[in-house]
């Protein structure tokens, strides 16, 4: 019974833990936060590394992963 | 009066300014306008999961021609900072950074070690380098050696508006520095901006001296006539002090002589 249930993913986006389903790309992901490829000013990584735009939508992400999305804010 | 020359790119304001906590988006605009700086500051931090509008304030910078000047600000190690810039570069396709590591979060001083192993990361990856630095010539000169584009010494602390406090430091840094010298951070009004710009710094990076002020544009319009008139005075070349005075008037010819 076990075997037929899709198993389940558990990674962190901006340090918020999320459960997913398996085999879920990086634009899936982004998409669910209204992040596609047009957005402008916005950059992913994921375990420290930059994830180009290219990229978003062949990368799967992996148990365990820790996603940082990010923009641009009024700083000094 | 010269321009400020960053990697090549020429400004004609020698202003660069932060974009935050100003009372509204619209005086910032305003502000930003009457300074007629070119270049602006933005800091990179998460996104909101819950809001779906990314792009922000980003835009409205971007439609006045700024070019974005993005920080590492909140980082602590070089590491962080690396990753920052990293994501800064990704998100607005910039090389240019403006690069902070803090030591410590009283008085928000630069942690040297980490900015030195962050800036000589960074140079290599082919990044134009801006790193806010203690007022110290020693790490000033090592920054310039390694290959940023500017040093940008603070005047006294990130949003203390104490001004230049070692303003001997600073006249040192310049005499042993040929890349432009900014003091980033300090400034409360617009006399130490011209102290900065008389001293021969080849500009001024600031936010809360425009952005906390009672009256933001009218600030604004204060500090970029006090940048003008402070480089006007450092390429005039001003007098050299005297203990005691000098004469203005002839002393031949006095009556009764």
């Amino acid at each position: 019974m076990s075997s037929t249930l899709r198993k389940k993913l558990t990674f962190w986006v901006n340090g918020k833990e999320i459960v997913s389903e398996e085999g879920k790309t990086l634009l899936c992901l982004l998409q669910d936060f209204s992040i596609g490829h047009e957005t402008q000013g916005v950059a992913v990584a994921m375990n420290d590394e930059v994830i180009p735009r290219e990229s978003w939508e062949k990368l799967m992400i992996t148990e365990q992963a820790r996603i940082e999305i990010v923009h641009a804010v009024q700083g000094g | 009066m010269s321009h400020l020359v960053i990697a090549g790119k020429e400004f004609s304001s020698r202003l660069i300014l932060g974009t935050s906590r100003y009372p509204s988006p619209k005086i910032m605009l305003e502000a930003l306008k009457e300074s007629e700086t070119e270049m602006v500051t933005v800091a990179i931090r998460r996104v909101s999961l819950n809001d779906s509008s990314h792009e922000g304030h980003l835009k409205l910078l971007i439609d006045q021609g700024l070019k974005i000047l993005p920080n590492t600000a909140g980082c602590y190690t070089a590491k962080e900072a690396i990753l920052t810039a990293y994501l800064a570069r990704e998100a607005l396709s910039t090389n240019w950074i403006k690069l902070e590591v803090i030591g410590d979060d009283e008085t928000l001083f630069p942690d040297i070690p980490e900015l030195l192993k962050a800036a000589e990361k960074l140079i290599s990856d082919g990044f134009v380098v801006l790193p806010y630095c203690n007022d110290d010539p020693v790490t000033c000169k090592k920054l310039a050696d390694m290959g940023c584009a500017a040093v940008m010494p603070l005047g006294a602390p990130i949003g203390s508006g104490m001004g230049i406090r070692n303003p001997y430091n600073i006249q040192i840094i310049r005499e042993m520095i040929r890349i432009p010298v900014i003091i980033d951070a300090g400034v409360g009004t617009a006399s130490d901006v011209a102290i900065a710009m008389e001293l021969g710094c080849d500009g001024v990076l600031l936010n809360t001296a425009i952005a906390g002020a009672k009256h933001p544009v009218v600030m604004a319009k204060a500090i970029r006539l006090a940048a003008q008139s402070g480089r006007l005075a450092y390429e005039a070349g001003r007098i050299p002090r005297k203990l005691f005075a000098n004469a203005s008037s002839p002393i031949e010819g006095l009556v009764g002589s």
